[in-house]
């Protein structure tokens, strides 16, 4: 190279150079000189004629033409005179002839090495497709990431993601200017289809006009909600549309009669359009008809909103380049003014926070996933390191073969050159079988994971996943299957037949057994956190609800309108209304006659269910106490707490004469508010949807779960339903014992009372159970079937490594056996080595297990994350495995035969 | 014969002996068409020296010492002629179809 040229055209020419080594030697021999020369100079002419782009295309167009004369020049070149100059690509196919045949005459180490090859690629991409779906690519809205909610937050009562006041939304909307829009959305409104065939719920979600068209929304058929709407304008989803109106366009300006209120369809959302919303909005994904909710929207001069109904969820996109801070700082200003300009209101102590919408969609599954993907890497790290055992042991009793082709003049590069193709044929089709399993893996991944796992739906398999894994499996197996070959090719001679390989197996062995024992490390980590996880379900399952769960059934029916207008005389609040008191009890009536029915009641919220309700109170005579109580409030029908068994402690049930002044309260409320004190007869003020009012403490039932499995209720109210004009009622239906309540039945009974009432999401109360615990038994399942493969896996390189360091100690074993050792003892020697390094795997698995156990903190349940019992347990299950493991080699190396182990010398 | 193979020929039949020279004259031949990068140029070279049309010449210079000369042989010369025929007749077939199009 002339000393002359430039920084850029010399690094051209070392790269040009470089790449040129792929030419056959004689080819190099000749030209490389005059060929790198006239690079040299059209490469320096064209960086000073036109600069640096002239100088990158002369040196790519180089580098092309190399490529493409390279299969000429390596035809010409079919006799090579050294194997050193040989042919790459005659080499590679050589070598994968060899590598296919070596393969073949061994196929226990290629189906062994290939399927764990293939566990591993198809585990990780599963989950990875999974948790790329849901936990890492970007909502798909246009500018997803500037989208946020906002919540109120209550830290008095310990309420982190609140809804608003429509009120709220407005100050949003009118004090910060760091959004380009700001939207929002009510509450999920189940409402009754009347007018096309039976009577039938449809859900219904009000939103403001805005919200569709800042996620990005367009209608396929009709226009968006706009100013000249009001409620009864709907857009319908297109599976609705397609369902009902068979995807045809005259459904725009059709008439469908909700809750008897006729609604015009103006438009159809896009069939891939879901609305990814977090789940404590209780709004799911997909929801057939969209309004405008007009209290709400109407501007609000009229002033008609109920300052203490908090049920609208608010998004806003924020605008390009402002940071959320900002928005942030804005919103603290529109709290304090809140707390102070608007005093009246309950936002006295509330605080407002904005939080970017995916990571509050994503942040309830997070820790499931990265747990599961936790599992994963774990269960991959055993593969590799297994996959690399294996390459070593066939490396090691290679070693023979290899010192053999070096000393017939194979060169070191060839010999490392074969065992690279001879791992990457086995990582390839590892691969190939482990895509197929990651299809099957996710699949299967799908139908056990919970319902309401946000964007599961989005779910589609990552081929960059199978690349890498089968890449980092691939890498580390040939760093370890090198080993050996790099020894033997090493010193030439040192290691031919004859010599000492067989006897010195000490260096090799002790990385062998660093690899076994960090597999069973990993082996541990992953059945312990199983097997914290399977305690969790056991837990919970086990857990009193204070009810019983068994045979009971629950379901939804409307309450009709007229119903609930009755005869139009207006009442105080609190007074219940007689045609719905009538009702209810009609409905109680005929569901108790129905044959195989125990008992039956009203209820709302369902227990277990999506929803719940909270009410503030105090003792009426210090109304101060208000703020900072709050109860769970439920609607119930007489007879709720003998049908769900929940014991009545002191006084009675409500009866159906009871107005909504009579009040049922939980032991913990009653405790709380007048410990060691009688609780009955006592007057309470709670802060219903109305508006707070006094009732009297007419009874004191036992605590119950019947919000969440895992955590005993709020001290609870219980209060007439038909006090309240609420239309989504649930009911519960207990069997008789060994009798099953035919839905049927149900349907029919509700039928002869009123042709026009729905029955809805009918199942049974263990059902709703089950749902609470998808996510531990979803993480469950997954880490419980990740532990048995790893301890099989982690088994099977156990028994490799002391399989082949037993079989390389023949002569050593020969010679303890002729000079007089008992075979017990040599089974007793063995043994102790396989329980030595399993030991120690567990040692350091132990410690493993610890932090693992950290990450599952928040799904485990009544177990704490370092349970002794379960570390034991594992342990003592990897142990056991292990020492089965051992137990072959031991007792074939103390059946060997001491003449003919040492003749084979 | 391949037409890189001619115009190389009718390069180094010019007077153009070395690579730099060759790959200017085929470029300029072919109207700029033709470039000849360096694997592919070398590797026409060792294709054409084996084939018998070329062989390494005499350096003339001092400064030629240090690169590869080539020249004709009595076969390359015979071939640049045999590909001008060629050319000649599909002209001659050219030009009377044209004249009668």
């Amino acid at each position: 190279m002339r000393s002359d040229l430039s920084a850029p055209v010399r690094f051209a020419i070392a790269t040009y150079r470089f790449a040129g080594r792929v030419l056959p030697a004689r080819f190099r021999k000749d030209f490389a000189v005059p060929a790198c020369d006239l690079f040299e100079e059209l490469a320096d002419e064209a960086y000073r004629d036109h600069g640096v782009v002239a100088l990158l295309q002369v040196w790519a167009r180089c580098l092309l033409d190399l490529v493409r004369r390279l299969p000429a020049e390596l035809r010409n070149d079919r006799f090579p005179t050294h194997p050193r100059g040989s042919n790459l690509m005659e080499d590679f196919l050589t070598d994968l002839r060899d590598a296919a045949r070596g393969l073949v005459q061994r196929p226990a180490f290629a189906i062994v090495v290939i399927a764990t090859i293939a566990a591993a690629v198809g585990a990780n991409a599963a989950v990875f497709s999974v948790v790329d779906a849901v936990l890492l690519r970007a909502l798909p809205y246009p500018g997803a990431e500037r989208v946020v909610m906002i919540f109120n937050q209550y830290p008095t009562l310990d309420v982190r993601r609140g809804a608003q006041n429509p009120r709220d939304f407005m100050n949003y909307r009118e004090m910060t200017d760091a959004f380009e829009t700001i939207e929002a959305a009510g509450s999920l409104f189940p409402k009754t289809l009347t007018g096309r065939g039976a009577p039938e719920r449809i859900d219904t979600v009000g939103i403001s006009r805005g919200l569709l068209p800042m996620l990005g929304v367009e209608p396929v058929i009709g226009r968006h909600l706009s100013e000249s709407d009001d409620h009864t304008s709907i857009l319908i989803s297109h599976a609705f549309w397609r369902d009902r109106f068979a995807g045809a366009a005259s459904a725009l300006g059709e008439k469908l009669i909700l809750n008897e209120t006729e609604h015009i369809i103006v438009g159809v959302l896009p069939p891939d359009f879901r609305l990814r919303l977090p789940g404590s909005t209780r709004i799911p994904a997909s929801v057939p008809v969209w309004n405008i909710w007009p209290e709400a929207w109407n501007g609000g001069a009229n002033g008609k909103w109920d300052a203490t109904a908090h049920w609208v969820k608010t998004l806003g996109r924020l605008r390009p380049g402002v940071d959320l801070s900002v928005a942030q700082a804005q919103l603290d200003a529109v709290a304090e003014y809140q707390r102070t300009d608007q005093p009246k209101r309950a936002e006295r102590d509330a605080t407002i926070e904005a939080v970017p919408l995916h990571s509050e969609v994503v942040g309830e599954v997070r820790p499931m996933l990265v747990a599961v993907q936790g599992g994963v890497v774990a269960l991959l790290l055993i593969a590799a390191l297994n996959v690399g055992n294996l390459m070593f042991v066939r490396g090691g009793s290679r070693r023979n073969e290899l010192a053999v082709r070096a000393a017939c003049g194979g060169s070191r590069t060839r010999l490392v050159r074969l065992l690279l193709v001879e791992a990457a044929v086995l990582a390839g089709i590892g691969a190939a079988c482990g895509l197929g399993l990651a299809l099957i893996g996710t699949r299967a991944l799908l139908l056990a994971a919970p319902t309401t796992m946000p964007m599961i739906d989005n779910v589609a398999i990552d081929l960059r996943a199978v690349a890498f894994t089968a890449a980092l499996t691939l890498g580390l197996a040939l760093f370890v299957g090198l080993i050996p070959a790099v020894r033997s090719t090493g010193r030439s001679g040192a290691a031919l037949p004859g010599s000492d390989a067989r006897t010195h197996t000490g260096g090799l062995g002790r990385l062998r057994t660093t690899l076994v024992v960090a597999e069973i490390a990993l082996s541990l980590v992953l059945l312990v956190g199983g097997g914290l996880l399977v305690r969790s379900v056991w837990n919970l399952l086990d857990e009193d609800t204070g009810y019983v769960t068994d045979r009971v059934l629950t379901f939804t029916a409307a309450t009709p309108r007229e119903v609930r207008q009755g005869d139009g005389v207006q009442r105080a609040t609190w007074q219940s209304n007689p045609s719905m008191q009538a009702y209810y009890a009609e409905l109680d009536r005929v569901f108790e006659e129905l044959p195989g029915v125990e008992s039956a009641a009203s209820v709302f919220p369902t227990p277990l269910g999506d929803e719940s309700s909270g009410s503030t109170f105090a003792p009426e005579e210090s109304p101060e106490l208000m703020e900072g109580s709050l109860a769970a409030s439920l609607l119930v029908t007489p007879g709720y707490f003998d049908t769900m068994q929940i014991p009545i402690l002191r006084g009675r049930d409500l009866t159906w004469e009871d107005d909504g002044d009579k009040l049922v309260v939980s032991e913990s409320l009653a405790n709380a508010l007048w410990p060691e004190q009688e609780a009955l007869g006592r007057r309470l003020t709670v802060g219903w949807w109305s508006g707070p009012e006094p009732g009297e403490i007419v009874g004191v039932v036992a605590d119950t779960r019947a919000i969440q499995l895992t955590e005993p209720d709020p001290p609870t109210i219980y209060r007439a339903a038909a006090a309240y004009s609420y239309s989504p009622q649930t009911w519960v239906v207990r069997g008789r014992d060994g009798a099953a309540v035919d839905p049927a039945a149900l349907r029919s009974a509700v039928n002869a009372v009123r042709s026009d009432v729905p029955l809805a999401d009918v199942r049974p109360l263990s059902e709703l159970i089950g749902a609470q615990m998808t996510k531990t038994r979803f993480t469950m399942r997954v880490i419980a079937v990740f532990g048995g493969i790893g301890l099989l896996v982690a088994a099977v390189g156990l028994y490799g490594v002391l399989a082949t360091v037993t079989a390389q100690r023949n002569r050593e074993i020969g010679i303890r056996l002729a000079i007089g050792a008992a075979p017990r003892g040599i089974l007793r020697m063995v043994l102790w080595q396989g329980a030595w390094i399993a030991a120690a795997g567990l040692l350091i698995g132990a410690g493993g297990a610890l932090a693992a156990g950290r990450v599952l903190e928040g799904i485990l349940y009544g177990v704490p994350a370092a349970d002794v019992w379960t570390f034991a347990l594992c342990a003592g299950i990897l142990f056991a495995v292990g020492l089965l493991a051992t137990v072959v080699p031991a007792r074939r190396a103390a059946r060997v035969d001491p003449v003919s182990s040492l003749r084979a010398e | 014969m391949k037409r890189t193979w001619y115009l190389i020929l009718l390069a180094v039949g010019g007077g153009a002996t070395h690579g730099r020279a060759i790959r200017d004259r085929v470029a300029e031949l072919s109207d700029g068409e033709v470039q000849l990068w360096p694997t592919s140029l070398y590797g026409a070279l060792r294709e054409l020296l084996a084939a018998g049309y070329l062989q390494e010449a005499a350096p003339d210079t001092e400064e030629d010492a240090r690169r590869r000369g080539y020249e004709l042989t009595p076969t390359g010369r015979e071939a640049v002629h045999e590909g001008t025929r060629r050319i000649e007749a599909l002209a001659a077939r050219a030009r009377e179809i044209t004249d009668a199009v």
